[in-house]
């Protein structure tokens, strides 16, 4: 009884943990378009990057450089950032993201190549998202 | 004395016997080969650095030799010193990396890797001692796990050890 209580504390106070600490700016960045490719729709991610210690813990980095490419164009980007993505008609290419941030001594780099969750848009549906609304990046201690 | 701490108290007694040679020289800085590295110093801590030679392979004894030369190469800093030495090691947040000492003498060589301590875990991990039975033993422990889990890692401080012994002549 007592240990479940426990556990249900720490769940809670881990969670709370998880919680962003920084706002990204109101305006998403804007990643081109491929060229000679109609733009269907615009999906918005929020790209935030986070540093895993031990035990668990987590902070969140607002100073990490990202660079994003997918399908050929990329942008640079500070976290936390929105992103604004172009969705083509066809199949969606992934998004390649390769991050830097200093930690401690050393200019720590993380990677991550995120793939579409719905590997072909169809023009006649506008609603259905390819991307996630969030995207977060693991440095570790 | 409770006969089950015997075994704990013997190798602090038998430590507390051995004598190191004396360090005659002023404790030394390291030299930064990365700006940030340099930037990111959050102060220093004193590492004494000690070789010994080992005359049986798997084996090590107190010997201590003096005079041996040893380099150490960390991320964005190094140094270079003869034992028994003092170095004022780079103290950070966030992280630190492992540190690589080489030391050599005509005849050996010995390599070791040595990790930085989280001093903010380790000073967790010793706190908040208890006597009150199972309940409070799992009260405690459920309290530091939270506690370390809720922190920021950013803020974690890395120190390296006070003492790095180098054993020479045995893979160590």
């Amino acid at each position: 009884m007592i240990s479940s209580r426990l556990s249900i504390i720490a769940v809670v106070f881990a969670l709370s943990a998880c919680a962003a600490d920084y706002d990204p700016p109101a305006t998403p960045v804007a990643l081109p378009p491929e060229p000679g490719k109609p733009v269907l729709q615009r999906e918005t991610v929020t790209v935030s990057a986070f540093l895993v210690g031990a035990s668990s813990s987590l902070a969140e980095l607002n100073t990490a450089r990202c660079e994003i490419a997918r399908g050929g164009r990329t942008v640079t980007i500070t976290t936390p950032m929105m992103l604004s993505i172009p969705v083509h008609a066809g199949a969606q290419a992934p998004l390649d993201i390769d991050c830097s941030a200093q930690i401690g001594p050393r200019l720590a780099r993380a990677k991550l190549r995120h793939l579409p969750e719905t590997a072909n848009a169809d023009p006649a549906d506008t609603t259905t998202r390819h991307y996630p609304k969030q995207i977060a990046i693991r440095f570790r201690q | 004395m409770n006969i089950r701490f015997l075994p704990l108290a013997l190798p602090l007694l038998l430590a507390a016997c051995v004598e190191y040679a004396e360090v005659k020289t002023p404790p030394q800085s390291v030299s930064f080969t990365e700006s940030r590295a340099q930037a990111a110093v959050r102060g220093y801590s004193e590492t004494t650095f000690r070789s010994f030679r080992s005359t049986e392979k798997g084996r090590k004894d107190n010997q201590e030799l003096v005079g041996v030369r040893c380099s150490l190469t960390g991320t964005g800093f190094k140094a270079a010193f003869v034992t028994p030495a003092i170095v004022k090691m780079p103290a950070y947040q966030g992280a630190a990396d492992p540190i690589a000492v080489t030391c050599r003498t005509d005849k050996d060589r010995t390599d070791k890797t040595v990790k930085p301590i989280n001093m903010t875990l380790l000073r967790m991990n010793q706190s908040s001692t208890t006597s009150g039975g199972i309940l409070g033993v799992a009260l405690t422990a459920a309290a530091k796990g939270i506690a370390k889990a809720a922190r920021d890692p950013l803020k974690d401080e890395f120190n390296y050890p006070v003492n790095i012994h180098l054993v020479l002549g045995v893979e160590d």
